[in-house]
């Protein structure tokens, strides 16, 4: 399920669009991640407060969606652009793979309360397909 | 037994009495045959489902959207028991419904936009999982 030419500018037309909120997006979803999926919580037991809104969960969401950036920006090959953070998520922060699915369902539930206009079923499905392959080559260095 | 917080049975209550059922059901099932095209395989019967604006303009799409949100109606009234609800549906439904909640969890959140708080989003997404489990209950 490669992304085609299509899904490609499907995704850069849509981050086009969110790139201005993209902190928000990114505190929002990291946000509902820790509330609906209390088990995420374990990650972060070095932080004060886990609560939506506080610093720690603010900050962290725009480190993660600098890191969307610059998927988007590397969307052509995915595997050697996010090879430095597929280092850092296998060796160091050690998230368990299928945490990504997770953060990527609510990044899409953000999407949809923030741009219900935008986030058509065809920006989903590209936006979908394009996050997986984001997890996909952020696993890369695990095993 | 599923027990609910009071929260969690309110914030049920008024997101499905407030819910346009037709719309959001075929909105709901749309989407997911468009975000997850596999799951076309069960609904070979239905026509053209060529493509997105197809899929969106198919009237059968959209009459069983409104079939099944009016059947998901059943739960929310029978929260406490939502297992013998589905005792008889659950013979006829797929593994892949979780697909579809996933689905609808966007279009809920798309129409209540702010309003579909973290919290909020963890009620919703616990009754769907209860409902799924309950509809897949024949399978195993």
């Amino acid at each position: 399920m490669s992304l085609s030419a299509k899904d490609k500018e499907a995704v850069k037309a849509l981050w086009a669009k969110i790139s201005g909120k993209a902190d928000d997006v990114g505190h929002d979803a990291l946000s509902r991640m820790l509330v609906v999926y209390p088990q995420t919580k374990t990650y972060f037991s070095h932080w004060k407060d886990l609560s939506p809104g506080s610093a720690p969960v603010r900050k962290h969401g725009k480190t993660v969606m600098s890191g969307v950036a610059e998927a988007v920006s590397k969307i052509d090959d995915l595997t050697s652009g996010l090879l430095t953070l597929s280092e850092l998520h296998a060796f160091q922060l050690r998230v368990d793979p299928a945490n990504f699915k997770i953060l990527s369902h609510n990044i899409l539930v953000v999407l949809a309360t923030l741009f219900p206009n935008d986030f058509t079923p065809e920006a989903h499905v590209a936006m979908d397909k394009f996050l997986t392959a984001v997890s996909l080559a952020l696993s890369e260095k695990y095993r | 037994m599923v027990e609910w917080t009071d929260f969690e049975r309110t914030t049920i209550q008024d997101i499905f009495s407030k819910m346009n059922y037709d719309v959001v059901g075929q909105q709901a099932l749309a989407r997911c045959l468009i975000v997850y095209p596999w799951t076309q395989r069960y609904f070979g019967n239905f026509g053209n489902l060529y493509n997105a604006a197809a899929i969106m303009g198919n009237p059968m799409v959209a009459a069983h959207g409104k079939v099944v949100l009016h059947g998901l109606d059943r739960a929310v009234k029978n929260m406490d028991n939502i297992k013998a609800a589905y005792a008889e549906l659950s013979v006829l439904h797929s593994e892949k419904l979780h697909l579809l909640g996933d689905c609808l969890t966007i279009v809920v959140a798309a129409q209540l936009g702010a309003g579909f708080t973290p919290e909020v989003q963890a009620a919703f997404q616990k009754f769907l999982a209860v409902v799924v489990s309950s509809l897949r209950r024949q399978y195993h």
